[in-house]
């Protein structure tokens, strides 16, 4: 069962979380970041749920929790209009720098966001490029990263697991080429895009291909488990419980 | 240059991954790797072709010094003669039959005349059966919903026992359970009122033998207050005995602790790996026990109950828990001898029939997974995150050898991490 308010924080943390990382990493992104004349912060406020703020410029995409320094901002009266935002397209009500938000939302935000769908949901054909494959495949990290934690501190049943998983950095990451930390204080879990440096648990796939598997559902994870593919080290209790909020994360972002 | 040279495994992964082909995970649940375990995956013997006594044999035909015990059922040695004997002799006579062997009835009455709070004994084949027939019982009795759990807990697999968040449960299936902090009796009086008073049962081990952080023994004044709480509600008390029973005290970890529980669950020491469970109850229960439908193809088997009857016997003539603390200190003892020799800090918790282990040198638990993957490599098989088993034919040249490996992967770590 899927609820609308969690819905709003994967989408949130996970599918808009990755933009930042979309930015870094796709030379099609960067070419329709120089379209941008001037920064532009825009905010995206779902009331009883999300809230942050996106920074764009010529260089890239950062993103900041809260409103804060937002040059424009969107509401959403409901999570469910937020999802419909990401599902169908359908804005919010623009209340702060209305027609830059307008003009922004409907050409270079769009571009980006579409970019993004293209290599989150990409066609067999497009898979064929091995570099496309292994960006989408990257990106796909990203967001479900991101959608872990935003499930862990909204979706009633990762919550669960959250409330089970001890404190400390748990480090998530695919063998020379990417790594994840997912920090877990007080239950609360927050998601960084650089390398644990002392981490608590460490889950890594032997490689870009068994990642791309395990994402897509193709292979099974404790199969892979059990043939030693996915490396496994520390309190084992902590990946046990973002197993069971991958399997969340499975259910939202699929 | 290590003492004890690194096993292969080649053989038993071989088997294992035959077992991958035609068996989900290969080897499901705690016995195999799919619990994430077994780290490094390569370090582990995954399949065994025989057993003795303490010791177990992999596909390779390397021999492993088991301190897990099957985790648990193996309580006097692995082929114990004298069981195995009761066993086989019951076996010409007669096993899986219509009407139960009278067999069943010398059993109820060993575990009647040996543990303390039975009146009557009820016979399943799991833990888990015997854990959930206890909550049935419970709620048969008081015609109460809720059932009150300690922090940590684990009382088997039925969806009951189970967490909202785990695969193919669902919140419904746990909406009666409440959590409360061990012996937490503020928790206890709050879980009360906010019920209303539909408190069924208390569900607990006698200690807290959880994974992952050290073990806590209990007090006897700890269990006398939730004694006395149960008491003044009309709660039944459940001692989940299935890991400790028979290993602190014959007559059940409740008298152990002082008390008398209303009914208790045995498991893994009852008949030495041949495969039964049973609760055994007061007399006041016995009617809510006798209306359950709670019943299975198996439960009456007749060699079970001959190899338990033995079993008992034999743990009386013995005196298995103190045999068991009595070895389970020594060893303890050793194992911290060999840490501090090679610098590490090797904390003991829980009770030393059932001793944990955990390097304290860091607090990811990482190098002790490494210290155990070294010790497993090397032939004595010990368990990363839980609990240990004693069996009554680890002798003290066994001890001596446990202590020699332990030395032997602490200092292969040791030059791993120069740091320490």
């Amino acid at each position: 069962m899927i609820e609308q308010k969690a819905l709003a924080y994967a989408n949130m943390y996970g599918v808009l979380g990755t933009l930042h990382k979309l930015c870094e990493l796709d030379d099609s992104a960067k070419k329709i970041l120089q379209k941008i004349k001037k920064p532009i912060s825009v905010c995206f406020d779902v009331k009883n749920g999300p809230c942050r703020t996106f920074h764009f410029d010529k260089k890239g995409c950062k993103i900041t929790e809260g409103a804060e320094n937002a040059d424009c901002k969107m509401s959403f009266s409901s999570p469910e209009k937020f999802n419909l935002m990401i599902n169908e397209g359908k804005p919010g009500v623009p209340v702060k720098g209305i027609i830059k938000l307008l003009v922004f939302l409907s050409g270079t935000f769009t571009e980006l966001t579409n970019r993004l769908t293209e290599l989150l949901r990409p066609s067999d054909e497009a898979l064929k490029d091995r570099a496309f494959f292994e960006e989408s495949t990257l990106l796909t990290m990203y967001t479900v990263a991101g959608a872990i934690s935003g499930l862990a501190n909204s979706d009633s049943i990762a919550m669960i697991s959250a409330g089970n998983t001890v404190d400390g950095d748990v480090s998530l990451g695919i063998k020379d080429k990417a790594q994840v930390t997912i920090r877990i204080k007080d239950h609360r879990f927050e998601t960084l895009y650089t390398e644990a440096q002392n981490p608590k648990a460490i889950m890594e796939f032997a490689d870009i291909d068994l990642a791309y598997g395990l994402f897509g559902g193709t292979v099974s994870t404790i199969n892979e488990m059990c043939k030693g593919n996915i490396r496994l080290a520390g309190v084992l209790s902590m990946v046990d419980n973002i197993n069971r909020i991958l399997d969340r994360v499975s259910l939202y972002l699929s | 240059m290590s003492k004890y040279p690194e096993y292969s495994h080649n053989k038993s992964r071989e088997w294992f991954n035959r077992a991958l082909d035609v068996i989900p995970s290969g080897i499901y649940g705690h016995l195999g790797p799919s619990e994430g375990l077994f780290l490094p995956l390569e370090k582990w013997p995954l399949i065994s072709s025989k057993a003795e006594g303490t010791y177990f044999w992999d596909m390779d035909g390397n021999k492993y010094l088991d301190l897990m015990c099957a985790y648990g059922p193996n309580v006097l040695g692995y082929n114990d003669p004298e069981v195995d004997a009761a066993a086989l002799e019951q076996l010409k006579s007669g096993n899986c039959t219509t009407a139960p062997s009278y067999k069943m009835i010398e059993c109820a009455e060993l575990l009647v005349d040996t543990v303390d709070t039975a009146d009557w004994a009820y016979f399943m084949k799991n833990g888990t059966d015997s854990t959930t027939f206890a909550v049935l019982c419970a709620r048969a009795y008081t015609h109460r919903k809720k059932v009150v759990f300690f922090k940590g807990y684990y009382h088997g697999n039925d969806p009951w026992a189970m967490k909202a968040d785990y695969p193919g449960i669902t919140p419904q299936d746990v909406a009666n359970n409440i959590i409360v902090p061990w012996f937490d009796m503020e928790a206890l009086e709050k879980a009360w009122e906010e019920t209303g008073g539909d408190i069924a049962a208390i569900i607990a081990q006698p200690y807290d033998h959880g994974n992952f952080y050290d073990n806590v023994c209990a007090t006897h004044e700890k269990w006398q207050a939730v004694r006395k709480f149960c008491d003044e509600h009309g709660i039944i008390l459940i001692f989940d005995d299935v890991r400790t029973g028979f290993r602190l005290d014959l007559a059940g970890s409740d008298h152990y602790y002082g008390i008398k529980a209303d009914i208790i669950c045995f498991c893994k020491a009852l008949a030495n790996g041949y495969n039964m469970s049973a609760a055994c109850g007061r007399e006041f229960l016995k009617a809510a026990a006798s209306s359950l439908s709670f019943t299975g193809s198996y439960w009456m088997s007749a060699v079970p109950f001959a190899a338990c009857i033995a079993c008992i016997n034999k743990m009386k003539r013995l005196d298995t828990p103190t045999l068991f603390r009595q070895k389970g200190e020594k060893l303890t003892s050793a194992f911290k001898k060999a840490a501090e020799e090679n610098g590490f800090s090797l904390v003991v918790s829980g009770e030393p029939a059932l001793f944990y282990l955990r390097i304290a040198n860091d607090d990811s638990l990482m190098l002790h997974q490494e210290w155990v993957a070294e010790c497993v490599s090397r032939g004595l098989f010990i368990a990363s995150h839980h609990n240990h088993f004693i069996n009554a034919a680890l002798t003290d040249e066994d001890i001596a050898l446990a202590a020699d490996i332990a030395y032997d992967a602490f200092s292969v770590v040791k030059k791993r991490h120069p740091e320490i």
